[in-house]
């Protein structure tokens, strides 16, 4: 039989499992902002793109890459001042439990400080902005799935990959694979930013 | 004793001393590439036979790149698809009939079937490996890092430690379907003709007999978070709880055949039974949520794949290729093609599927948003076969 915790967590991933990629993006996460805890929505950045991924600070290979691409592709960006200044990077954990504020913002930070770190402070409101991203995520022990909260000690977090851009309407513009060289990505991002312009 | 040295064999030996200089430019410059091959057979299935090919050919981000057999020769395309165009072919070791790719380890493996021998392309150096088998190949897989390959033989399953040469026989009834299990080195195995379900655990070699439903079952899908997996016997839909390990018996009448699972572990997507519908069902909640009418549908690998983030489903149909909005309830759209399809492939960013068909050397585009063919492009392969993609939508684990 389903315990109370597994029959809540398949609700969360049940009832908002059908998403429509063309919907615009809302979300209520927390970020640090020097050393306070602020809410956050996709209202505080107008009028910018958001490159958005998610991860976890302990993610081996991935989440580093994904930084790593950011940051190269926020400097190709500032090369051309008028689009590094339309895009801001965010990047929310999946693992709320291990990733507290302060260790993620100094995380994303070691990559690229324009980069915010955002955080869910439960998971209905984690799965909330990850299942509008169409995007998987999971806990496993030894090759077993694992329902959060109160994960045991050495769980392992499972995720996709994409990185994605949002308009400043928040409707969903492309989506990148995880490992594109940041050089690669800052052109798509400003081939974007050209097309929307070209159409205001 | 005396030498004497006329103007003629001085010149002939000037000659053939030239030619001898000549002859080891030509190969310090070029490498082993232009002496015979030695013919010498593998007895061991470790690193063996390993020629590299001096190339500035460099692979780095390997959700750029697609990889394309040749049905007719021993060749493998590469496809860049930022540039739209082959950037490659490498000649193989032998026509690939059986193919898998690990990603972590950036290596391609490849086969004939019912062939004893293997073989790895490493596509950070494009070095090609063989390995010594001890019985014939039917179907491959491989672990993502490399280290692990399972292969199905004729009376048994065969599970490879490709670090230490070791394989362990594992004892099965006919065609199998084998998943490595993420995070944890187990195989799954399902028995198609008996239902016979069991876990191998590849460092203990232990295996855990999961259950036997004592009836043919499709191939086996497993949800990518790993919460469960899906299968289906005697036109029903079968699902097993890896949390709670239970194994349920579901209401749809389905055809007997592997349950499509997205990528972002939501969605389930089956054919109806007798093929001429596609049923989408939420996979947490096993309820039916659209049946989209199909026209027929053609037997190959992948013969259902979803993208534009997990939104647009593509099945191969008979000359045809059908798409779905899953989100526009609309009847399937049609998009004609000149022959059948071979294979298909959804590319790491969702956006675009890349087709395969007979009696054509062009691998085709599909733009998933649009849902129509947006190019062509030219291979000189003989036949187009498989496509296997650098990366894919599935979860990193």
């Amino acid at each position: 039989m389903f315990s109370s915790r597994t029959i809540s967590f398949f609700f969360l991933l049940s009832i908002v499992g059908l998403a429509n990629a063309d919907e615009r993006l809302s979300f209520q996460l927390e970020r640090l902002n020097g050393s306070k805890v602020e809410q956050v929505s996709e209202q505080n950045w107008p009028d910018k793109y958001l490159l958005i991924a998610i991860g976890f600070v302990s993610c081996p290979d991935i989440c580093p890459t994904t930084l790593l691409q950011f940051s190269k592709a926020m400097h190709y960006l500032q090369q051309q001042p008028q689009s590094a200044d339309k895009v801001q990077p965010l990047f929310i954990t999946i693992d709320p439990q291990r990733d507290d504020l302060q260790n993620l913002t100094k995380y994303t930070a070691h990559f690229d400080p324009s980069v915010v770190a955002l955080r869910a402070t439960d998971y209905v409101k984690l799965n909330d902005v990850v299942d509008q991203l169409k995007a998987g995520y999971g806990y496993s022990l030894d090759g077993k799935p694992l329902l959060p909260p109160n994960l045991p000690e050495g769980y392992t977090v499972m995720h996709t990959t994409y990185m994605y851009l949002y308009s400043p309407n928040r409707e969903l513009v492309d989506v990148f694979p995880y490992d594109m060289d940041g050089k690669e990505l800052a052109k798509r991002i400003a081939a974007a930013l050209t097309t929307a312009d070209n159409k205001e | 004793m005396s030498i004497k040295i006329d103007k003629g064999n001085f010149r002939f030996a000037l000659i053939l001393a030239l030619i001898a200089v000549c002859c080891f430019l030509i190969i310090m410059l070029f490498g082993s590439d232009l002496l015979p091959p030695t013919s010498k057979p593998t007895t061991e299935p470790t690193a063996q036979q390993k020629q590299p090919q001096t190339d500035e050919f460099n692979i780095t981000e390997l959700s750029r790149y697609a990889f394309i057999t040749d049905q007719k020769s021993p060749q493998l395309a590469i496809l860049d698809l930022y540039d739209k165009q082959i950037v490659k072919t490498i000649e193989l070791k032998t026509t690939p009939q059986l193919t898998a790719i690990s990603r972590e380890a950036d290596y391609i493996w490849y086969a004939q079937r019912n062939s004893k021998q293997l073989y790895r392309l490493d596509l950070s150096t494009l070095e090609q490996t063989a390995f010594q088998l001890s019985q014939n190949l039917q179907q491959l897989i491989v672990s993502a890092n490399g280290q692990w390959i399972a292969y199905q033989a004729e009376q048994n399953v065969i599970a490879l430690n490709t670090e230490q040469s070791a394989e362990t026989i594992l004892p099965t009834t006919g065609e199998s379907t084998l998943i490595f299990i993420p995070n944890k080195e187990t195989l799954l195995i399902g028995e198609r003709q008996t239902g016979r379900v069991a876990m191998f655990e590849l460092t203990n070699q232990t295996t855990k007999e999961l259950f036997t439903r004592q009836q043919p079952i499709s191939e086996i899908s497993i949800m990518p978070n790993l919460m469960a997996f899906f299968f289906t016997s005697e036109n029903r839909l079968f699902h097993y709880s890896l949390l709670n390990e239970q194994l349920t018996e579901h209401d749809f009448t389905v055809a007997n055949k592997r349950p499509y699972i997205t990528s972002e572990s939501r969605k389930l997507l089956l054919f109806g039974k007798n093929e001429n519908s596609l049923q989408v069902i939420n996979a947490y909640t096993l309820k039916l949520i659209h049946s989209f009418p199909l026209n027929p549908v053609a037997s190959i690998e992948n013969q259902i794949l979803t993208g534009w983030l997990e939104q647009v489903v593509t099945i191969a149909g008979q000359n045809t290729l059908q798409s779905i909005d899953l989100n526009a309830e609309q009847s399937p759209k049609n998009t004609a093609l000149n022959a059948p399809i071979v294979d298909m492939a959804v590319q790491a960013d969702s956006k675009k599927l890349l087709i395969t068909t007979q009696n054509s050397n062009a691998i085709i585009g599909f733009d998933m948003r649009q849902q129509k063919i947006t190019n062509q492009i030219p291979t000189e392969l003989k036949q187009p076969n498989q496509i296997i993609m650098g990366q894919t939508n599935r979860l990193c684990h």
